[in-house]
């Protein structure tokens, strides 16, 4: 069974790029989810086993999304532009030192998820 | 005339002595002091020298004159104090000269002693004068009657000489004093002009500064330097709603200004007591006004010296920079946001970079120069809009801008006035740049002949906004053999990005594009009634 990816991005076109180069990795893309209600939906609905989150959803934050997966045990990786110190997603991570499951990624550059 | 009644032993200076022969450049004596002059007139020489014996006086100078002629010429060049007339002279008699004496204002009051003979009537006629001005002397004279009445008129002419003297000296005193009066009165006046024109130029600059101080917006007051109010403008005055006179004289802490801030009074107070020691204090701070409202002020307390150095007063002074506040805070909101839209922009360049090597990497820098020129041709749009949404017919026109001999003639536009949102209006601009593309490369736009329609409506009860893009007249149209970036921006990235559904249909007649999503997630808040009414 492969591995089912949700991805929360705000940008659609950034979202259906990278959902094309997790696809091509060769795993099941969930999403993209454009909003913190989509993400939470498709998490209830579909269930995932990684998350790649975008921090800036437009007027919201992908905090909420993160609680839910902190909750579920299930890992993410942060995918943002911001600078980690202006990130609390980031910086309140209390696993962030431990949890061999959380990297942060800065974007642009591109990071490669393979 | 009987010189034997003629005292003895008397010194005489002669009997020219004390006479003068009539001479009309005489001077005139002109002080009290000076001898008197007396005009003695007769026809016999002899008797005018017994006159002088008999008035040998230092204190007199006779003037001899033998007719009524010489008396005349005498009296217009000279001043006399008296006048001794003989009555019987041949021609012009003494009576006669004495009337024309008297008609002459000048001599009219000299005093006249007339002398005649004790039988003659003429007696009658001196009796007729009954003046004091005129007196008569019987012949022969008696010496010491004679020198006894000369000398009472010589002493009415001298106390009358003194007294016109002394009115003289009166009068020059009193024009002098007047003149005196006149400059200080003029002095005054001058005086008053100036305190006058001084008074007005203070009020005027006193005017204008009271101008600039009541008229700025600032708030601004003056304290003594234990921070007791003297003085606070207007602006100050309407923010308290206080009179002047209900605050001046209260330490300034306790005003209305700060009651309703906690802490502010304290603030002010320490403010005050740095100023008093010589420190200007200047700092930014919220604080409530009396009608409820938060607002922030740039205070200054400014101390102020005399020529010593010593503080005598502070001034405080207040500006309400709110809105420059703010003004900041957006200005640092929109550089966050600029930041931000910066790196997103070039994330989604680097998306279009990546989809389009991925897809068309034969004609890779054609392609991607074109849509990231699209990309910023809807930026300029959205830009020239202040980031307040676009109007739809013109990010058409914008888009279509190739084609623009076109439009109206085989590109149909149609739709209700409606005002896009900004990630609307960049997302339907790329999907009008992919479909345009397109039709120019395969479709109708690829030939002389095919049209292209464009319509958009809004459906105001299911709150639905939908539109169209249907191809006609133009090649048959085939189905694209594999999936490429322009399919994946205008069917997944629409439906994606405006919850919506659309029909990408390859009929052969031309190629059909239908998006339907709800309003809210493409109308510029502004705008929907407009395009809702409309629709």
């Amino acid at each position: 069974m492969t591995t089912r990816v949700l991805l929360v991005e705000d940008e659609v076109l950034v979202a259906l790029d990278i959902a094309q180069q997790i696809a091509e990795a060769g795993f099941e893309v969930i999403g993209p989810a454009t909003s913190v209600a989509k993400a939470v939906a498709l998490i209830a609905e579909r269930g995932c086993d990684l998350a790649v989150l975008d921090v800036n959803l437009g007027h919201e934050t992908a905090e909420p999304i993160a609680e839910r997966l902190r909750a579920r045990g299930t890992p993410f990786v942060v995918l943002t532009a911001i600078r980690p110190s202006s990130c609390r997603l980031v910086s309140t991570e209390p696993q962030s030192c431990r949890n061999p499951h959380f990297r942060l990624f800065y974007w642009p550059p591109c990071s490669s998820l393979a | 005339m009987d010189l034997n009644r003629l005292p003895l032993g008397r010194p005489s200076g002669g009997p020219a002595g004390g006479a003068a022969s009539v001479d009309p450049h005489a001077e005139v004596p002109s002080t009290g002091d000076a001898a008197i002059n007396i005009l003695i007139v007769d026809d016999e020489p002899k008797n005018l020298t017994v006159l002088e014996t008999v008035l040998d006086d230092p204190a007199y100078r006779l003037v001899r004159a033998e007719s009524a002629d010489q008396a005349l010429l005498a009296l217009l060049v000279e001043e006399f104090a008296l006048l001794i007339l003989d009555i019987r002279m041949p021609g012009v008699t003494g009576f006669e000269l004495a009337q024309m004496i008297k008609q002459r204002k000048k001599t009219s009051r000299v005093p006249i002693i007339f002398l005649t003979a004790y039988y003659n009537e003429d007696q009658h006629v001196l009796e007729g004068y009954g003046t004091g001005a005129v007196d008569y002397l019987l012949k022969p004279v008696a010496p010491a009657v004679l020198r006894s009445k000369v000398a009472i008129f010589a002493e009415l002419y001298k106390k009358q000489r003194e007294l016109e003297l002394a009115n003289r000296a009166l009068l020059d005193e009193v024009s002098s004093r007047r003149r005196a009066e006149e400059q200080l009165r003029k002095l005054n006046d001058t005086l008053e002009q100036h305190v006058f024109e001084r008074t007005a130029s203070l009020r005027l600059s006193e005017e204008r500064l009271r101008a600039i101080y009541d008229g700025t917006s600032e708030y601004m007051g003056l304290l003594t330097p234990d921070g007791t109010l003297c003085e606070a403008n207007r602006s100050a005055l309407e923010f308290a709603g206080s009179q002047l006179e209900d605050v001046v004289g209260f330490p300034f802490w306790e005003g209305v200004w700060f009651k309703f801030t906690p802490g502010a009074s304290d603030v002010v107070r320490q403010a005050i007591a740095l100023a008093a020691s010589g420190q200007q204090v200047r700092f930014e701070t919220p604080m409530t006004t009396p009608s409820g409202e938060t607002k922030t002020f740039d205070v200054s307390f400014r101390p102020i010296r005399d020529e010593r150095g010593k503080v005598i007063f502070i001034v405080p002074t207040a500006l309400d920079i709110t809105e420059r506040k703010h003004a900041d805070d957006h200005i640092r909101g929109l550089i966050k946001e600029v930041n931000h839209r910066s790196k997103n922009i070039l994330s989604v360049v680097q998306a279009i970079a990546r989809q389009t090597a991925a897809t068309s990497p034969e004609e890779f820098v054609p392609r991607f120069s074109e849509r990231v020129r699209a990309l910023a041709a809807s930026h300029d749009l959205i830009f020239q809009r202040q980031w307040q949404g676009v109007e739809i017919s013109e990010l058409l026109r914008a888009h279509l801008a190739l084609f623009k001999d076109l439009l109206d003639r085989r590109i149909l536009i149609e739709g209700p006035p409606f005002r896009l949102s900004v990630p609307a209006a960049q997302l339907i601009g790329m999907i009008l740049h992919e479909l345009a593309t397109n039709a120019s490369k395969y479709g109708a736009l690829s030939d002389q002949v095919g049209r292209v329609k464009i319509e958009w409506g809004v459906d105001r009860i299911d709150g639905r906004f939908t539109m169209i893009w249907v191809e006609c007249g133009g090649p048959p149209v085939l189905p694209p053999t594999r999936r490429g970036f322009g399919s994946n921006v205008i069917k997944s990235m629409a439906e994606l990005s405006l919850d919506g559904q659309v029909e990408l249909d390859f009929a052969p007649s031309g190629l059909i594009w239908r998006l339907a999503c709800p309003l809210i997630k493409v109308y510029d808040k502004g705008e929907i009634r407009v395009g809702g009414e409309q629709g």
